[in-house]
Formats: C-alpha cells, structure tokens, sequence
C-alpha cells in the first residue's frame, strides 16, 4: 500500500497535477491542483494517508484558479467539485484550507449512506466519545489535546454513523483549529505538526493539525457509542461532568445533523439507536488539564 | 368547553408521526415537515390517545385523568388545553375539518 509519504515531491505533484486518490476512511476523494500550498498540506498532514490506485474516487475534487486577472492579480483559487463550484473563490494562499472545507462539504451533502451529525468523534478503550458542541464552544480544541493524549480520532468536523449497525465510522483526517486555539494546543504539544496558517479567512486564522499515525492506520476501524458530550470552556472554575437528558441530546443532535431530514425515518431510528446505547453528559472546563483528567476518568 | 362545540383532534395526516421515549421522555418525529420535537409526558399521553382514533376534548381530559395522579387533575384541564394548542401549532395533531 502506497502512503502520502512514500512518494517524492515530483511524484505528488505529478499526481496531484493529474489527479490523487487520497483514502479518508470510507471515502476515496480523487483530488487535482497545481496550487503549491495544497501540495504542502498534503505532504505535511496527510503524510501517513493511503493513496489508492482504484480508478473510482467517490468523490472528484478541484483546487484551482479562476479564469481572468484573478490568475495573477491577487490570485484566487476555486473549490470544483464534479462540474459544481459551491464556494465564492478564496484567496490563492488560503487553497489547502479550501480543499479542506470543500471536501468536508462534499461528506456533508452526499454522504447519505451513513446518518452525518456535527460532531468530533474520539475513541478510547474501545467506546467513541461523540463531542457536538456550538461554534465557540471549545469542542475542536479539546478535541485536539484529546488526539494527542492517547485517544484515538476519528473526526474533528462530521460522525458518521452506519445506518446498518450504528457503528462510528472514521475519516482521521486534520482538525481544524481556530484563532487562539492554536496557540493553545501548540503549547500544550510543542512537537504537534501543523499546517501553514490561513490568515483573515472568513474563519479568522485557521490551522490544521496532523492526526496521528496510528489514529490514521487504524482508518477503517469502526467503533460503538460510549459517551455524547457537550463540551463548553469557562474562563474560570473547575471542570464539571453532568448528567443531560437523552430526549434533550436527541433533539440537539437532529438539529445539528447534516442529513438526517433526508433520511426520514431511517435517521430517526439510527439517531434513536445511537442515543440509547449512550450515557449523555454536559461537560464545563476551564484548563485542558482538568479535561484530559475529566475524561480519563470517564473512560474508567 | 361544551361537549356539543367541541372538535375532534386527530394526528395531522400529512406524514407519519415516530416517537422515541428515553428515561420517560419523549421525541417526536413527524414525517411529513422533517422536524423533531421534545415534548411534554402530557404531549406524549395526547399523542398516544390519538393514535388509535379522533377524540375530541372531554374524551381526552376523561384517558388522561387515568394517566394522573388525584393531586393532579386540578392541573389537567389547563395542561390539556395548552398541550392541544401547542401540538396544534407544531402542526402534530389538527381539527378534524368534519366535526362541527
């Protein structure tokens, strides 16, 4: 099996220039750019990530400029995916984070094989913790110090659940961290690898973060519901696990799932499954340090 | 209310309506508009009473009195009266268009 890795420089712009099958878990994503920070990223954070050799990507996807001035003068680059491009084009340095927020678009509207819910998703001692959470919530920094203190990712942005067994599925891929929050985990792992940073985008200063090798290697390892916990930084106090109801989490989670009106009744009874094998909890913190100390203890 | 003005409440036919009770809670599913509800045990009792046939008010306070305990049923006809507003307005449950 061929990985990122293994190939030169020249070899991954050459199938990048043609076209890569990158694997992420259940998905192949057949990706195509000239752009050199896609080229970056790709070596950098997808190091350890199987290329396939199978001519069937589930998804084909494009990184590259626009026709007209916008080539050179303050170069922009487009997301395409098929013959669709969703997205107003980015500045051409913000082109790996483009990549990244287009494939996670794809996920979210055509993968209606699997009932998708915002949410990260981390494993440890053979239950995943489900980690939904509102924009600002700390969900992807605690998710981040998760993946570095021997929980295994398995998404920072979208669960897959099999509508078949109700199985977490995983996609490993980078998690993405905002503003302070790089900072943040930085320091907290100063060996951690990161992206380049995307300034002023839309997002502010985002960064990807390197899954580890074995959250990677261990792609295709589906897991059970442990936990659903809805995480919340506090500037101040101590951490704080408690109980939350099953019909309110139910309800959040249907709220905030990327397919699960499309489903109808098969995402109904998925959800009902998943919620039903899982102890539910609202979980408040202030340091990382009592997080990581929190959910130790809840994986017993 | 008087028993001769009274509608008929019946399931909204436009979908099918799929629950889910956890720990004695309810959701609610409705097929036809794709939105979930978390809803009240009193909800949940007037859904299940309509699940089977229309009934209108007196017979729903009457099933429901069984579901309550004594200390309760000073509550119940405030609680039924608001709980058929609200599922009405959720679009849940509606008035049969033949009663009078």
């Amino acid at each position: 099996m061929t990985r990122v890795r293994d190939l030169s420089d020249l070899a991954l712009r050459q199938q990048l220039a043609r076209g890569l099958n990158l694997e992420t878990g259940p998905f192949v994503f057949r990706i195509q750019s000239d752009e050199t920070p896609v080229f970056t990223g790709l070596r950098r954070l997808y190091a350890d990530f199987p290329v396939s050799d199978e001519a069937v990507a589930d998804f084909h996807v494009r990184i590259r400029r626009p026709p007209g001035l916008r080539r050179w003068y303050h170069p922009q680059v487009r997301f395409e995916h098929d013959r669709d491009i969703p997205f107003l084009p980015l500045p051409a340095r913000h082109a790996f984070a483009a990549l990244e927020w287009g494939m996670n678009w794809c996920i979210a509207g055509y993968a209606h094989h699997y009932l998708t819910l915002h949410a990260a998703v981390l494993e440890r001692n053979g239950r995943a913790v489900l980690l939904p959470g509102e924009p600002g919530a700390g969900k992807s920094t605690l998710t981040a110090a998760l993946s570095l203190s021997g929980w295994r990712l398995l998404t920072d942005e979208t669960a897959l659940v099999d509508l078949k067994t109700g199985l977490l599925w995983p996609m490993a891929r980078p998690i993405n961290l905002k503003n302070n929050s790089i900072e943040i985990i930085q320091a907290f792992a100063p060996d951690a690898i990161f992206g380049d940073k995307a300034v002023d985008t839309h997002k502010g200063t985002v960064a990807h973060l390197k899954p580890t090798t074995d959250a990677v290697l261990r792609m295709h390892e589906p897991c059970p519901i442990g936990w659903v916990v809805f995480p919340r930084w506090l500037n101040q106090g101590g951490p704080r696990l408690k109980a939350r109801p099953r019909a309110d989490t139910f309800v959040f989670a249907a709220e905030n799932s990327f397919n699960y009106s499309v489903l109808g009744e098969t995402g109904f009874r998925t959800l009902e499954r998943l919620i039903r094998q899982a102890e539910c909890y609202d979980f408040r913190y202030h340091t990382l340090e009592d997080a990581l100390a929190s959910f130790e203890r809840l994986a017993g | 209310m008087s028993g001769s003005t009274q509608p008929a409440w019946r399931i909204a036919p436009a979908g099918t309506l799929l629950t889910a009770e956890f720990d004695g809670q309810t959701v609610v599913y409705h097929t036809g508009v794709g939105h979930t509800h978390w809803i009240s045990p009193v909800a949940a009792a007037v859904l299940h009473e309509l699940a089977s046939r229309p009934r209108d008010r007196n017979a729903l306070r009457a099933a429901l009195a069984t579901w309550v305990g004594p200390e309760d049923l000073p509550l119940l006809d405030e609680a039924l009266d608001e709980t058929l507003d609200n599922l009405a307005k959720l679009g849940l449950i509606e008035p049969q268009a033949d009663t009078p």
